[in-house]
């Protein structure tokens, strides 16, 4: 049965369809080639796409909203990233070496928010909606993370030290990655939407681990993060154990050695140090000092709840003094 | 750090995750593989440093193709903290190879691996990582092991 076989059949009970769906075949072949755009090669992905629009608001299953909500915030993040980046590319303190580093970033953050805005469209959103500023409030990116002048800033010198611009860029991109590992599992209904997820999330993570090179920090999480320091101030506020924020709540990592409920020592690790147990074939103990971590992130946030890491470096552009807007 | 001891913390990493694996599946793990590195030249820091980098690029495009198979939602996080660990681990042997191709998806010679160049320096077509199947991985990893590995998934 060709996709035009199909829609003949849905018209003979629907008699609304080819008004609901565009049909013709240069919109299909537009579908396909956003897909090729959006990293994803899926044809059932699209013809959900395409069927989602057409009955979309009535019938949308609970499972097909959480994934359009996840995507919607992922679009948020990776607009606010973007956002930072445009605004770290127009200062001038940065070395040659690091402006192309900024300049690889940039131009993966722009093509996470193309692909998102894609898949969105693809699960049925317009591009009046992409446009609405009540979908998606406007941002600015403020690198100092003072949500536009509004909050104490979390890095001032931003603007005017390479070094401390970087270790907010590394906190976005830290912050993005647990994002995208704590709201994996609301795209398990989709799996080409999750495999796109899955697929953007280890870039940031390569992201993360330059800038920490850039910074002379080890480029895997460990506790010496969580130690306010020069320029490691933002990059370990994303994973503060403790800590107040302006809505009351915390982000903290769990203990990196207990995984699953299973104690570090199950698999030879121990809190602070390597440890290898006896028994296996490397077993002799390294030095203090390398640590062996497993990623430190936790479930990490709820997406129904912005970061507050986030919501400073990315403010509505309205944003009163002591009240968020948006 | 120095050189070797970025090497070690990442084996430190890979026995973590080994040992995890095999405690959380148990009776199910596979068994014990033997490798096959006679292709690499361990007098080589460049061969030895491409051959790493070939393994964790695998390593992460495994996971990004083998996530939508997981159907528990906490076994999805846990393999999404694995990978990202992964990530690193690509990036900064990338970095070692060459300063700044820390998110470069270059080709994986040797496994028969060609992104093809268009996707690696067009601006906006990038910026996602490599995600490949349960049935390709073990093809590309099987040169380096000497058993044979096939997937269980159906």
């Amino acid at each position: 049965m060709t996709l035009f076989h199909l829609f003949d059949s849905l018209a003979q009970h629907d008699a609304d369809i080819h008004d609901r769906v565009s049909t013709r075949r240069a919109s299909i072949k537009h579908l396909s080639d956003v897909g090729r755009k959006a990293g994803m090669t899926s044809l059932a992905l699209f013809l959900g796409g395409v069927l989602q629009q057409a009955y979309a608001g009535g019938n949308r299953t609970t499972a097909v909203s959480a994934v359009v909500d996840t995507v919607k915030f992922a679009y948020q993040l990776e607009k606010a990233e973007l956002g930072l980046y445009t605004q770290a590319r127009a200062l001038g303190t940065f070395s040659a070496a690091n402006r192309a580093a900024l300049d690889v970033i940039f131009a993966n953050e722009d093509g996470h928010v193309a692909a998102l805005a894609a898949t969105l469209k693809n699960l049925g959103l317009s591009d009046a909606d992409l446009a609405n500023p009540m979908m998606f409030p406007p941002r600015t990116a403020d690198l100092t993370g003072s949500a536009n002048a509004t909050m104490t800033p979390l890095e001032p010198n931003a603007l005017t030290d390479e070094m401390a611009c970087i270790s907010v860029l590394c906190g976005s991109e830290e912050n993005g990655g647990r994002a995208y590992r704590g709201n994996a599992y609301t795209l398990k209904s989709n799996p080409d939407v999750l495999q796109a997820a899955l697929q953007i999330h280890s870039v940031e993570t390569c992201h993360a681990t330059h800038w920490r090179e850039v910074l002379g920090r080890m480029v895997w999480i460990q506790t010496g993060d969580l130690t306010q320091a020069p320029n490691f101030k933002v990059p370990a506020m994303v994973y503060a154990k403790t800590g107040t924020t302006t809505n009351g709540l915390e982000y903290p990592n769990e203990s990196n050695a207990t995984q699953a409920g299973k104690a570090g020592s199950v698999f030879g690790v121990s809190a602070d140090r390597v440890a290898v147990r006896r028994g296996s074939r490397h077993g002799r103990r390294d030095g203090a000092g390398a640590a062996v971590r497993l990623q430190a992130a936790d479930v990490g946030f709820r997406r129904s709840v912005s970061p507050p890491v986030l919501s400073r470096l990315a403010a509505s552009p309205s944003a009163r003094k002591g009240r968020r807007v948006g | 750090m120095a050189e070797m001891d970025k090497l070690k913390a990442i084996r430190d990493h890979e026995i973590a995750h080994r040992e995890f694996f095999k405690s959380v599946l148990g009776a199910d793990r596979l068994k014990d593989l033997t490798p096959n590195f006679s292709a690499v030249n361990f007098g080589s820091k460049t061969s030895v440093l491409n051959i790493a980098r070939t393994f964790e690029d695998l390593g992460v495009a495994a996971y990004n193709g083998a996530g939508r198979f997981l159907t528990q939602d906490a076994n999805l996080t846990l393999a999404g903290k694995i990978v990202s660990v992964e990530a690193r681990h690509a990036a900064m042997i990338r970095d070692m190879i060459v300063q700044n191709s820390f998110a470069s998806r270059m080709p994986m010679s040797g496994m028969g691996i060609d992104v093809p160049p268009a996707v690696l320096t067009t601006p906006g077509k990038d910026g996602f990582d490599m995600a490949m199947t349960p049935d390709e991985v073990p093809a590309l990893a099987a040169p380096f092991i000497t058993e044979t590995i096939t997937n269980n998934i159906r």
